[in-house]
């Protein structure tokens, strides 16, 4: 393998990374604060995708501006899932949960083939092939405003979790439920805003991503299982964790790719998920030690 | 406690599954009988968009058809379309084609898209003697394993390689020389079938393989690859990608400044997703089964007709194969002078189509050898100006081919 | 004794009966088939899921060891069933104390033992789909033999479904006699509190393998049937992660705590999926997959402890005087 290639893998495979991130950052939020797994964290993305295809189809808003029209529709969808599906779920046991959200996840996808029918809708702009050389490798310009904003994005949760009194009550929730609950913090509230929060993220990587990609009812599968491998990898509930997890992911893979045929370079995400469960469960920056 | 009301709803639930068998209908036969014909078609899962497009051909079929006197051998019998939806999913095509056998009592069967979804429904017709008749799949062993009843309109994936070299040949004396050749195939299927074929077919046709890149579909980023591809000093590139695949990869092409002799494969490329995708998708091939500019007069009736029921709709290659599989199957019966599926089989063996709405595809005549494969052929077709052209043979083109550099 | 066995014994005569009905129609014998193979793995999925409280997304991972052993033996040696089928059973018992010893050993509990499973089987899904003696994403046909038994090829589904009856039998009565033993109980103990068991001198450690062993192996045969039965394996169907959740999804709706629940679960949604698709599915694509989608969150939500659950507890509640031994040997796992 020449340099150029080996460089161009590595480059590539960080910034699908920080997308991975942009993906994954809402899905460990839900999981850390709620302890639920959310099958259908894809489908949401998958949602957001759409949103951003029609905000610039029919109102010609670029997806960077749509971010702001998508962002507080998902986090509306998160506020309203929360009291119509996960408040009830979370009083049945886990494996039922897991039915739930694998339900809605399928739910979604197929009432996005009935009203959007099964076809590939892409954004086409003039940057769609613009890019930006780094010597003798390259980031294509969609991918890079995505990578950009995914960075931006966990500086600004890092900011929020650390300096507001509504992060350090999330901190407190996901350490102690039981804890949180004593000391007087209202945990359905908590809830409902990890939610609200969780897929707001969303709505920044859906319009984001629907530029650099395109948008048929079944995207968000491609997603959901990467998501989950990253926030263990992380560290379940670490921002941090999550982008070093994404960064971990996406290089693996990419290099992986780069030199093993493509089913073989799939593998390797989940080959590395099974090594950090097996060496440091806990992931690679425990929720607890990302100070 | 609620205990009681659920309890009654949970028993309405199970009432309802243990009386299932009874409530299934067996839509008995009609009073005038009709051609029966059972169409698998994926219309939910990752091949739906494909699924839904083949029906609306299938459908056409059936209506033409219909409307200029159904099976006049049969007193005018109508052509009856027994559809269902595979789900993407080989259990689920095998099942269904198990079902439209045995319940629904159809005389043949045409479909189901993909190879994998294909391949078991077709060893279940083969084994319940029923005509099979396979639209769109690829896979060289549906027609090489001696199944009796298994009939191809579509061609085999073993020859397109051939196919790609003879239009390289052709360039060539037009005086574009491709040299090296770099490849880059989905990990499914279809990409391996076609990559096998290529890195078998093209170096002993003097076009040396430099790079053979594979991706799984989904793949976010296509940077590497197209680096890849860039650096290996190729002058040609050879896909097979699903749409939505192509227009990334086109764009990582486009974004590193890199036009080559771009051959995409079959309808996933020849496509509007492509085209949608812009400038990357300018000047790009397609070598594909079927094209709906196809310079031959039953073609331009099929493409004026589906207009006429689709405003707005251009049919693709698949489309065409799936309106002439019905065709076929129509004709076959109308020969045997039966809805007999083993009258069908026979009439299919000695069938041969030349002219007459049926004869659509590019190849001059229609009909099965004993392995049940027809003699087809491709076309190359070339965006250009937002459009997909045919650009050889030269017998069917309607332009020459447009220099790369657009 | 009979009483004890009920559990076994009233789902195995409807299993017959069943089959008998099926005899009617290749179609209706299609359906019972699947039934019969999947809802029987499901059971087996829940000797872990259920009763030792280990939920397993991988098990596709097993089905697919043995549908791939007896394809590639049959397709690369010549192999009958009567050497695949034992060599399916242990490799995936193999694989199972290999992925269950890493797992336990660090301690994975709840969704991380769950997501590792399911990581496994992923692995084991990309690396068939690339590699090319086993078929690769293509899948392997079984190709025809005229030796009829030896490579149990019947023209017809019925033999198939006869010995999935037998299959579905076995597995559920010896469940039953075994969730009679002593290591039966231990697995319930561990799963109500894992902790508390091993303070009681219970080796979770070991009864957690042995649970993880036993569901591999049926599952393992579930897969070796499916190939033979099919005569077509491909990664997407015997492999893939979809499988794993049909598991998980007949458990919750049959009910988790009663042997025979994912066995119900399976009898009420494969049939009804079909019916929807029959129905619902050709003029609207997708609708019929969107109503199976809500009704799998409301019972989720709704029957915690699944259909069975609930027609367990009313049969017991109906049970008069004399029977209710017969109701409580019934219910004897409905416990939590």
């Amino acid at each position: 393998m020449s340099t150029t290639i080996f460089l161009q893998a590595l480059l590539s495979g960080l910034t699908n990374g920080a997308i991975y991130a942009l993906v994954a950052v809402g899905l460990t939020l839900v999981f850390g604060v709620m302890r639920i797994v959310n099958f259908a964290h894809g489908e949401f993305l998958m949602l957001a995708m759409y949103g951003g295809y029609l905000a610039f189809t029919f109102l010609g808003i670029d997806p960077i501006l749509a971010v702001f029209l998508v962002a507080p529709v998902l986090m509306l969808m998160g506020y309203l899932l929360f009291d119509g599906l996960i408040r009830p779920a979370l009083k049945v046991p886990e494996i039922n949960q897991m039915a739930v959200t694998l339900g809605l996840s399928l739910l979604l996808q197929y009432l996005a083939l009935v009203v959007f029918k099964a076809d590939n809708l892409l954004v086409t702009q003039e940057r769609s092939t613009a890019s930006i050389w780094l010597g003798p490798v390259l980031i294509q310009m969609p991918q890079a405003i995505a990578a950009l904003a995914s960075i931006i994005l966990l500086g600004l949760f890092y900011l929020t979790l650390r300096k507001t009194d509504l992060g350090l009550i999330m901190r407190v929730v996901s350490q102690s439920r039981d804890g949180a609950a004593l000391s007087g913090i209202d945990i359905s509230g908590t809830y409902r805003w990890a939610m609200a929060i969780g897929l707001g993220t969303l709505g920044i990587a859906g319009p984001l991503m629907v530029s650099a990609l395109y948008v048929n009812p079944h995207v968000g599968q491609l997603f959901t299982l990467k998501a989950f491998v990253i926030v263990i990898v992380g560290g379940m509930g670490s921002f941090g964790g999550v982008l070093i997890g994404a960064l971990l992911v996406g290089v693996a893979e990419s290099i992986a790719a780069s030199w093993l045929t493509a089913s073989v370079a799939a593998a390797v995400p989940f080959a590395l998920l099974i090594l950090v469960m097996l060496l440091r469960p806990e992931g690679l920056v425990p929720a607890g030690g990302s100070r | 406690m609620t205990k009681f009301t659920i309890d009654r709803r949970q028993t309405l639930l199970m009432g309802a599954a243990v009386a299932m068998p009874a409530i299934i209908p067996s839509r008995g036969r009609a009073a005038t009988e009709a051609l029966k014909i059972g169409v698998l078609v994926p219309m939910t899962g990752v091949h739906a968009s494909d699924g839904i497009r083949m029906l609306k051909a299938h459908q056409l079929a059936a209506k033409m058809i219909n409307a200029s006197g159904g099976i006049k051998s049969l007193g005018g019998a109508k052509l009856e379309l027994v559809v269902t939806d595979i789900q993407s999913k080989p259990e689920v095509s095998r099942a269904e084609a198990e079902r439209l056998i045995s319940r629904e009592r159809v005389s043949a069967l045409a479909g189901a898209w993909a190879s994998a979804t294909t391949i078991p429904a077709a060893q279940i017709a083969d084994r319940n003697r029923t005509p099979f008749m396979i639209t769109s799949a690829v896979n060289d062993a549906l027609t090489e394993q001696g199944m009796k009843y298994v009939f191809r309109t579509a061609v085999k994936a073993k020859w397109f390689g051939g196919y790609i070299a003879d239009f390289l040949d052709y360039q060539k004396t037009k005086g574009i020389a491709v040299g090296k050749i770099a490849l880059a195939t989905e990990d499914g299927p279809a990409g391996q079938a076609v990559r096998s074929n290529y890195t078998s077919v093209m170096p002993g046709r003097g076009y040396p393989i430099l790079t053979d890149e594979t991706f799984r579909t989904g793949t976010p980023d296509f940077s590497t690859i197209v680096t890849k591809l860039r650096t290996s000093g190729a002058d040609g590139v050879l896909t097979c990608a699903y749409a939505e695949d192509s227009t990334v990869l086109l764009r990582a092409l486009a974004a590193q400044n890199f036009r080559p002799l771009y051959v995409g494969f079959g309808g996933a490329h020849v496509n509007q997703t492509v085209l949608a995708a812009g400038k990357p998708s300018d000047r790009t091939f397609g070598v594909v089964e079927w094209s709906p500019d196809l310079n031959k007069p039953a073609s331009l009736a099929f493409v004026k007709a589906f207009a006429e029921a689709h405003p707005g709709e251009t049919p693709l290659s698949n489309q065409a194969q799936a309106f002439v599989a019905t065709y076929a199957l129509a004709l076959a019966a109308d020969a045997a002078k039966s809805t007999d599926r083993n009258a069908i089989r026979e009439a299919l063996t000695s069938l041969k189509i030349t002219d007459g709405p049926a004869a659509v595809l590019p190849a001059p005549v229609l009909s099965f050898d004993e392995q049940g494969q027809s003699p087809s052929t491709c076309v190359i077709v070339q965006a250009i100006d937002g459009k997909f052209v045919t650009v050889w043979p030269e017998a069917v083109a309607v332009r020459p081919p447009a220099p790369v550099q657009g | 004794m009979l009483r004890r066995f009920l559990p076994a014994l009233v789902p195995t005569l409807l299993a017959i009966a069943g089959f008998c009905f099926s005899l009617s129609d290749p179609y209706f014998m299609e359906i019972f088939i699947m039934v019969g193979l999947i809802g029987t793995v499901a059971v087996a999925w829940n000797l872990m899921a259920g009763f030792t409280g280990l939920v397993s997304l991988g098990h596709s991972l097993f089905f697919g060891i043995g549908a791939y052993t007896v394809a590639y033996g049959q397709v690369g040696f010549g192999l009958g069933p009567l050497v695949t089928w034992p060599i399916a059973a242990l490799l995936a018992l193999a694989s199972a104390l290999f992925i269950g010893l890493l797992c336990f050993r660090y301690g994975l509990r709840g969704y991380f033992f769950s997501i590792a499973t399911l990581a496994f089987s992923e692995v084991a899904f990309l690396l068939v789909s690339a590699t090319l003696w086993l078929g690769r994403s293509d899948g392997m046909m079984l190709p025809s033999s005229p030796e009829t038994l030896r490579y149990l090829q019947f023209d017809h589904k019925w033999p198939y479904g006869l010995i999935i009856v037998g299959f579905l039998a076995l597995t559920l009565f010896l469940s039953q006699a075994f969730l009679a033993t002593r290591p039966g109980f231990y697995w319930r103990a561990i799963r109500d509190n894992e902790g508390a068991a091993e303070a009681l001198g219970v080796p979770a450690m070991r009864y957690k393998l042995l649970a993880f062993g036993l569901s591999a192996v049926v599952t393992a045969i579930g897969g070796a049937i499916f190939a033979n039965t099919f005569a077509f394996v491909d990664p997407r169907s015997t492999l893939g992660v979809e499988l794993s959740i049909q598991l998980l999804v007949f458990g919750i709706i049959g009910g988790l705590g009663l042997l025979w629940g994912p066995l119900l679960g399976a009898a009420l949604l494969i049939p009804a999926g079909e019916l929807l698709r029959t129905y619902l599915g050709a003029g609207f694509h997708g609708v019929n997959i969107v109503a199976y989608a809500l009704l799998m969150i409301v019972l989720a939500l709704l029957l915690p402890q699944g259909l069975g659950g609930v027609l367990a507890a009313r049969l017991r509640r109906r049970a008069p005087k004399k029977q209710a031994a017969a109701g409580k040997a019934l219910a004897v796992e409905a416990a939590p």
